[in-house]
């Protein structure tokens, strides 16, 4: 097969889209749908992973709450105890008097409403390392030593439900576009079974002449790509416009948790696996229907 | 059960056998026996007719010969090569080297005369420039050089069926099969489209024609091959449509 013969198997493969516009259009469409479900949750579920995986600092902070009636001179010395502690990297308090300014600032009503302060003074814990928090957790929670300690949160709870949402997202995802997948297979299946029919005087002409059974294939397989790569260039496209307002929503809430949200996965690696996922697609149902309704 | 073993005509022909059934029988599902136990051979550059009733099998001996069908029992050689023990990939390499004609012209609609007849280079893997040198030459040999933009629906069935002859050649096919290749056109084109086949003929390309019209055949004075039921009854090297002597044996139309 010489250049001239893929220029000239390229030109039929067009023929064949063109010859059937609406069914190609209607593969393509539902190629594209399939391939942003899939893309959509892949990518969230793969973000939630990423927020856990690539920020551990901030899953490995404890707070730790002083009883209202402490003395700053105690919690003070809480603070120095507690560095001392070899699983502990470093403790930073957060003042009753520094958390009431803050939610003075973020909600001045609340503040007014409420007039006197109720809020605690915060310990920071920072463990050493992700394997040691619940270990240092355990310690604060159970330990005598500092009777002024009323109340322990670890981050255990926050990265369970955060990591319990991201396999419902993954499951759900996967098992709708499993479902849409099918059904673009079966699309294609169909689009690539009325080019055979409608193409069969080609089709028997080719095989008359000589042709050989890859060139009387390859324009029915490009037309079966052409649905898969064009419909993942849709759906790449509109995952990167959806997945850069969902950035710009997530900078304008000022969370730590979901800041870095933001570091999307980048725009060639979405158009490398939708690609790569609509290809496949493509490839199989003109593959199957090639196998089954065309005789060489 | 008859079987004949036909001797090469009185045409002048080489030596070299183009076509060889040996014992060939074809028995489709149902056991209906399309070809029930045939031998012949037919020397390369010969024009044989191939005659009898619908059903008698002409179809069937085309289809084998370009390996549309495959044979049940037997060996068919083609050009040297044994079609009935062919594997999938060499049988495109055969039918390059077997040009085929249809009653029906099988011709795409949408193509011009150039474009349709280009197509049959083209899905051989020909390029472009291969295509612009040996279209002309094809289309002045049908003789439809002047019309090579026309569409199949703007052209009579006579000049339709040379289109249909032009893309059988355009590969240079040593051997060209018509099968009732003058089955949709009036008398008087036919015989246009005979005396073509007897020019590609006289070009050195071996020619069979699959036919019911008694007029062609009686005029052509070649060699006929009588099929019935399967089974071929007559191989006459200079014979008419039906049993019977022919005076003017060895002239062609």
């Amino acid at each position: 097969m010489n250049i001239n013969s893929v220029g000239f198997l390229l030109h039929e493969g067009w023929l064949n889209i063109r010859r059937h516009l609406w069914m190609s259009l209607a593969a393509l469409a539902t190629v594209a749908v399939t391939l942003m479900v899939l893309g959509g949750t892949t990518w969230t579920a793969y973000r939630i992973h990423e927020i856990v995986a690539q920020e551990p600092e901030q899953f490995n902070v404890i707070d730790v709450f002083m009883k209202p009636a402490t003395t700053r001179e105690e919690t003070l010395a809480v603070q120095t105890a507690l560095k001392g502690n070899p699983m502990v990297r470093a403790v930073t308090l957060t003042t009753k008097e520094q958390a009431w300014a803050k939610l003075g600032s973020s909600d001045p009503t609340l503040t007014t409403a409420l007039q006197d302060n109720p809020l605690m003074d915060r310990l920071q814990v920072q463990a050493r390392s992700s394997d040691k928090v619940s270990q240092l957790a355990h310690w604060l929670k159970t330990q005598k030593q500092f009777p002024q300690i009323m109340q322990v949160n670890d981050a255990d709870y926050e990265v369970g439900v955060l990591m319990g949402f991201a396999a419902i997202v993954r499951n759900i995802g996967l098992a709708v576009a499993f479902a849409l997948a099918a059904a673009t297979l079966l699309i294609v299946y169909n689009t690539i079974r009325l080019t055979v029919y409608s193409r069969r005087r080609e089709l028997q002409i080719m095989k008359l002449v000589g042709a050989t059974p890859w060139f009387i294939r390859c324009p029915l397989i490009f037309e079966g790509l052409f649905h898969g790569i064009c419909g993942s260039l849709i759906a790449s496209i509109a995952l990167i416009i959806a997945a850069a307002q969902v950035s710009r929503f997530t900078q304008t809430l000022h969370s730590p948790l979901i800041a870095h949200a933001s570091a999307a996965i980048g725009p060639l690696q979405v158009f490398i696996f939708l690609g790569l996922t609509g290809a496949l697609v493509g490839l199989t149902g003109s593959i199957l229907a090639i196998h089954r309704f065309v005789r060489l | 059960m008859t079987t004949t073993t036909a001797s090469v005509a009185t045409q002048p022909v080489s030596q070299r056998i183009a076509i060889a059934l040996k014992s060939v029988s074809v028995l489709y599902p149902g056991h209906c026996q399309a070809l029930s136990n045939v031998s012949l051979e037919i020397g390369a550059g010969e024009f044989v007719f191939i005659v009898g009733a619908s059903g008698a099998g002409k179809s069937t001996l085309l289809k084998l010969l370009t390996h549309e069908e495959s044979c049940t029992s037997g060996t068919i050689f083609v050009e040297g090569c044994d079609v009935s023990g062919m594997k999938v990939n060499q049988i495109p390499a055969l039918r390059r080297r077997v040009g085929v004609v249809y009653q029906n012209f099988g011709l795409l609609p949408d193509r011009t005369v150039y474009e349709n007849v280009a197509f049959a280079m083209r899905v051989t893997g020909a390029g472009r420039r291969e295509v612009i040198r040996r279209l002309p030459e094809v289309l002045e040999l049908v003789g439809l050089q002047s019309r090579p933009d026309a569409f199949p629906g703007q052209l009579s069935g006579g000049e339709q069926q040379r289109v249909a002859i032009a893309r059988a050649l355009v590969n240079r096919p040593s051997l060209l099969l018509a099968d009732e290749p003058t089955g949709n056109l009036d008398p008087e084109t036919s015989l246009g489209i005979v005396e073509l086949l007897h020019d590609i003929n006289a070009t050195g390309a071996t020619v069979l024609v699959a036919t019911h019209d008694v007029a062609i055949v009686d005029r052509s004075a070649r060699r006929v091959l009588e099929f019935a039921d399967g089974v071929l009854v007559r191989d006459e090297a200079c014979g008419r449509y039906g049993r019977g002597v022919l005076e003017d044996c060895g002239e062609a139309v």
